[in-house]
């Protein structure tokens, strides 16, 4: 799981452009919208095709992502259980 | 008429970002294809939006905020921009995403970011200015169509203020297919390069740089045509052509594309000075843009870099008054703006 979570921080590094920001700087349980790294809107949509593309994990609800995109270990835990690749 | 005023103008380009320092030390270059010198955006941007955003997006909104800030002007009645080739970064990585991944696949932003109009969006998105908003995208023109607008809406009335842009971005990629088409690159002189220039127009002189007198944009025309047009422009600027200072045209060294200009100031303007502009700012779509921000700052600087002039007309002696600028694109589309130096300059 700590090198999903690791491996997790750097794609989103990558997929938002988040310039300035360490694997090492992001709390594993701090939220990633609002607080934390203030992602908004359009970064929940860059997340979604990030699961499809690096995980092949397919969110149809945007609630369902609401509650996976909580934080790092939140979204490693969904997708230990739901990748497909 | 109100005359309209050039309040401020500012560039990112092959020369010092947000300076004009070219007019007295101009870097040179001698490559086929090179990109454009950005300032440090972190000194202009928040990190919000210096991640979301694509290069062009950054230069046109530091562009426009240094002009903001020269002028006090935050809320411009209308925005208009020109851009040959829009927002051509994210354009191609989506295009590419698309290829690879498919369609459902494709990153929001790089899509949000991939039309013309993304440009003048963001401009008003980020000023809060809730006016005439338009983009204009006609190859090498598509300044000169932006700006032709803007003194329109200035000239009946509707605005008092506006914010007129030339922005384009060059890939390698897309540089190695306007090499293929002999628009730049190859054997031939000029540097291939990228354009992001602010102007401020407002009918306000206060701290302005010099004055939009008049412009005319013609498509295919007569010699008569021409000549009636030039006629018609220099009586609306109550000129002639030897009380000219300088024209300032767009040749650039490459022969087919020269030649239009080479024809015209021999048959109309033979014994004006001429002068030149893309050797230092390169080639590029809206490259005219950088005409009108070197001519405005010449004529309120009150001196003509020795740089600029070629042909065999000498420079005059006296500061420049009134600089007729030519930009044509394959001998079809031709604009002419008269820029006039403001009192006391």
């Amino acid at each position: 799981m700590e090198a999903l979570m690791v491996e997790l921080k750097q794609a989103i590094i990558e997929a938002l452009n988040l310039e300035e920001v360490t694997p090492e700087e992001i709390d594993n349980d701090a939220p990633l919208f609002g607080e934390g790294l203030g992602l908004d809107s359009i970064d929940a949509l860059e997340l979604i095709v990030l699961m499809e593309k690096k995980y092949g994990i397919k969110l149809k609800d945007a609630a369902e992502g609401r509650k996976i995109f909580q934080s790092i270990r939140v979204m490693a835990d969904y997708i230990a259980q739901h990748r497909t690749k | 008429m109100k005359p309209v005023y050039i309040q401020a103008a500012d560039q990112i380009s092959l020369q010092a970002p947000l300076s004009e320092a070219w007019m007295k030390d101009p870097i040179r270059y001698d490559v086929p294809y090179a990109r454009a010198v950005d300032p440090d955006f972190k000194q202009w941007l928040t990190p919000a939006e210096s991640r979301r955003l694509g290069k062009i997006l950054k230069r046109a909104w530091v562009t426009a905020q240094s002009v903001f800030r020269k002028t006090g002007v935050e809320h411009p009645d209308a925005i208009l921009v020109g851009t040959g080739l829009g927002c051509m970064e994210n354009t191609e990585r989506f295009l590419e995403a698309l290829c690879r991944d498919g369609e459902s696949l494709l990153s929001p932003t790089h899509f949000m970011q991939s039309t013309h109009n993304t440009i003048a969006s963001l401009l008003a998105l980020r000023s809060h200015t809730h006016g005439y908003n338009i983009t204009y995208s006609h190859k090498d023109v598509s300044f000169d169509q932006a700006l032709l607008d803007a003194w329109t809406q200035f000239r009946i009335g509707n605005i008092r203020t506006a914010l007129v842009g030339g922005y384009d971005e060059l890939t390698p990629s897309y540089f190695t297919l306007l090499e293929r088409i002999g628009y730049m690159g190859g054997s031939q002189p000029g540097t291939g390069s990228e354009t992001a220039v602010a102007l401020l127009l407002s009918m306000e002189a206060q701290q302005g740089l010099c004055e939009l007198v008049s412009m005319r944009m013609l498509y295919r025309p007569t010699e008569q045509a021409l000549q009636e047009t030039l006629h018609s422009l220099l009586d609306e600027a109550q000129l002639t052509p030897e009380s000219l200072s300088a024209v300032m045209t767009g040749v650039s060294g490459r022969e087919a594309q020269d030649a239009p200009y080479h024809r015209f100031i021999q048959q109309w303007f033979p014994e004006v000075p001429t002068l030149r502009y893309k050797q230092w700012f390169g080639l590029s779509y809206t490259a005219s843009a950088y005409a009108v921000y070197a001519a405005a700052h010449c004529l309120d600087q009150g001196f003509i870099p020795d740089g600029m002039y070629y042909g065999p007309t000498p420079p005059r002696s006296e500061p420049p008054q009134t600089l007729l600028l030519l930009n044509q694109s394959e001998d079809k589309e031709y604009s002419l703006i008269i820029l006039r130096a403001l009192c006391g300059h």
